[in-house]
């Protein structure tokens, strides 16, 4: 070889050893998948692999297995979690006789978003009360009956006007605190899918909210109280609010209180509005339906009655789509979480449960410090519901994966027996 | 396979899983007489017809083949030429093959003992082994 020729190579190979480690590491293949870059969001990981695998249809019909197949079956395992949390040191003695006499609380301690102030036989009422046997129902009635006793499982109730106070108390004292909690867990109804539904259109659309008449302080303290919840969902260790986080809730809660709400679905699509009477048009629709495609359709149509801007909209259609379903899967999970964490019934549980081991004294408790000093309780449901919420949404994804390998693997089976048989054939042909 | 669902690295562990296209059996094993006498039979490997194999199949990529309008080789068909080159020849010069030989391979043995008698042993390797090959 020539001394330039050598000159040449070894400049050469100086230039690509330099390259080789200057050379950064690859870049992120799918730069629009924005959830492999937050380590911790594991939902939105999760709707990302499904759209990679089949499209945005997928998280359609995620929505809809979720609705139809999910949600009546997680009820049954939160319950076991929620007796677990309720068992204490003392769960083995009979009931005290501070509660059996009864316990009060103020109203506003229970019912943190005022769903107690609404009429279930109005048109507003009719989608937050779906069912007259409900624990909500039986609280409301209890307000109707102003002084007489209601019934609720083991739990008697009693509403009185003048202080706004609920009396709560056994019916049966005879029983231990461990079969007390668990007849009353037992008894709750935590998850309705149609209030669940009617939730996740308010969540988006601000429906419900927007029609209400509450004070600027009311709607701001249940904002805080919702950021503190989603805090617990992210496991983030501090619950406290930051400064930037509070003007963002200060600004939310001015849009509300003057009946301002922003849907935003992204590219553009934003002041999309619904309706009372349309989401129970939905409601009506999808009630005690199994079919998943007929639910997903009917939050499709949905969609679509919603749009400020159909130009905009059939521009985007899919994008506006996804990042719609995105939404909702979203919040249905938060809602599901609430159910378990923030509804009358566990506010009243954990109410009780705090007085009793309190030496037996009646012993009020804000929903805000609940969440700080409760926090090993909201801590394990929150991460039981997601247990839940995601082995569901991993076995969906799962299914359509498999749908993908089974073909593959079969072609590897077959390329590996062709190989096998050319290797024989190698080793045979020159001896024969 | 227990995942945690809470836990993200857990879930890819389980998605990877599902896609790893594992198989339950193992590759069908060639029998060890072939290989040894079929082996030694094979003609070795050869860059140039690697290459040309490679090159012969662009068309089922729907790519030309052959020398280029204005009459020069392709220099796709040369770097592909390089390419097995320069892998073949890492695997002639560099490449290590170690083989793991179990225990328990039968053994059988004959010779002359002190006194001139015939021995004959019988038995079975009880240590492991290695062997080293090349590639060729």
């Amino acid at each position: 070889m020539s001394i330039i020729k050598e000159k040449k190579d070894l400049i050469t190979k100086v230039g690509v050893i330099t390259s080789i480690l200057n050379s950064n590491e690859l870049d992120n293949n799918n730069p629009n998948l924005s959830s492999i870059n937050t380590s911790k969001n594991i939902s939105n990981f999760l709707l990302d692999i499904i759209t990679t695998v089949n499209g945005s249809e997928s998280i359609k019909n995620l929505l809809g297995e979720l609705i139809t197949n999910f949600l009546s079956d997680i009820e049954i395992d939160m319950k076991l979690e929620l007796k677990k949390q309720f068992t204490n040191y003392n769960s083995s003695n009979t009931l005290p006789n501070n509660f059996i006499n009864g316990y009060n609380v103020d109203v506003s301690s229970i019912d943190i978003k005022n769903k107690l102030k609404i009429d279930p036989s109005s048109s507003k009422g009719s989608l937050l009360y779906s069912d007259t046997n409900t624990f909500d129902s039986r609280l409301y009635d209890s307000i109707v009956a102003d002084g007489n006793d209601i019934d609720f499982g083991n739990l008697k109730i009693n509403y009185d006007n003048s202080t706004d106070q609920f009396k709560f108390k056994p019916i049966n004292s005879a029983t231990t605190i461990n079969d007390f909690f668990s007849s009353i867990i037992d008894s709750g109804d935590f998850i309705n899918e149609n209030e669940v539904s009617v939730k996740i259109i308010n969540s988006i659309f601000g429906t419900i909210d927007n029609s209400e008449t509450k004070s600027y302080e009311q709607v701001l303290k249940e904002l805080k109280i919702e950021k503190k919840l989603q805090k617990i969902v992210d496991n983030q260790d501090s619950l406290d609010i930051k400064p930037s986080e509070f003007t963002q809730l200060e600004i939310t809660t001015d849009n509300i209180v003057n009946g301002v709400y922003y849907s935003d679905l992204g590219c553009g699509s934003i002041n999309n509005k619904i309706n009372i009477d349309q989401i129970s048009t939905l409601i009506n629709n999808i009630s005690g339906s199994t079919d998943p495609l007929k639910v997903s359709n009917e939050y499709v149509n949905i969609l679509e009655t919603s749009i400020s801007n159909t130009d905009n909209y059939n521009e985007n259609k899919d994008a506006i789509e996804d990042n719609f379903f995105r939404l909702i899967i979203n919040s249905l999970i938060i809602e599901i979480i609430k159910s378990f964490t923030l509804s009358p019934i566990i506010r009243t549980l954990l109410f009780i449960n705090g007085s009793i081991i309190n030496n037996d004294t009646q012993t009020q408790t804000d929903v805000s410090d609940d969440l700080e000093n409760k926090r090993v309780l909201f801590d394990c449901i929150s991460k039981q519901a997601k247990e839940l919420i995601f082995q569901f949404i991993f076995e969906y994804v799962k299914k359509e994966l498999i749908k993908l390998v089974i073909p593959v693997t079969k072609k590897i089976l077959k390329e590996k027996n062709t190989q096998y048989i050319n290797i024989i054939k190698s080793l045979t042909s020159n001896i024969i | 396979m227990a995942i945690e669902y809470s836990n993200i690295n857990s879930l890819i562990d389980g998605f990877n899983k599902v896609m790893s296209f594992q198989t339950k059996n193992s590759p069908n094993n060639v029998p060890t007489p072939l290989i040894l006498f079929g082996a030694k039979n094979r003609s070795g490997l050869s860059a140039i017809e690697i290459a040309s194999n490679i090159i012969q199949r662009k068309k089922d990529a729907g790519l030309p083949i052959g020398a280029l309008p204005s009459g020069n080789i392709s220099p796709d068909e040369i770097m592909e030429r390089i390419r097995v080159e320069e892998i073949l020849k890492a695997l002639f010069e560099k490449s290590i093959i170690t083989v793991a030989i179990p225990t328990g391979i039968p053994l059988q043995a004959s010779g002359i003992s002190a006194d001139g008698t015939p021995v004959t042993v019988y038995g079975r390797t009880v240590g492991l082994a290695r062997g080293y090959g090349i590639i060729q």
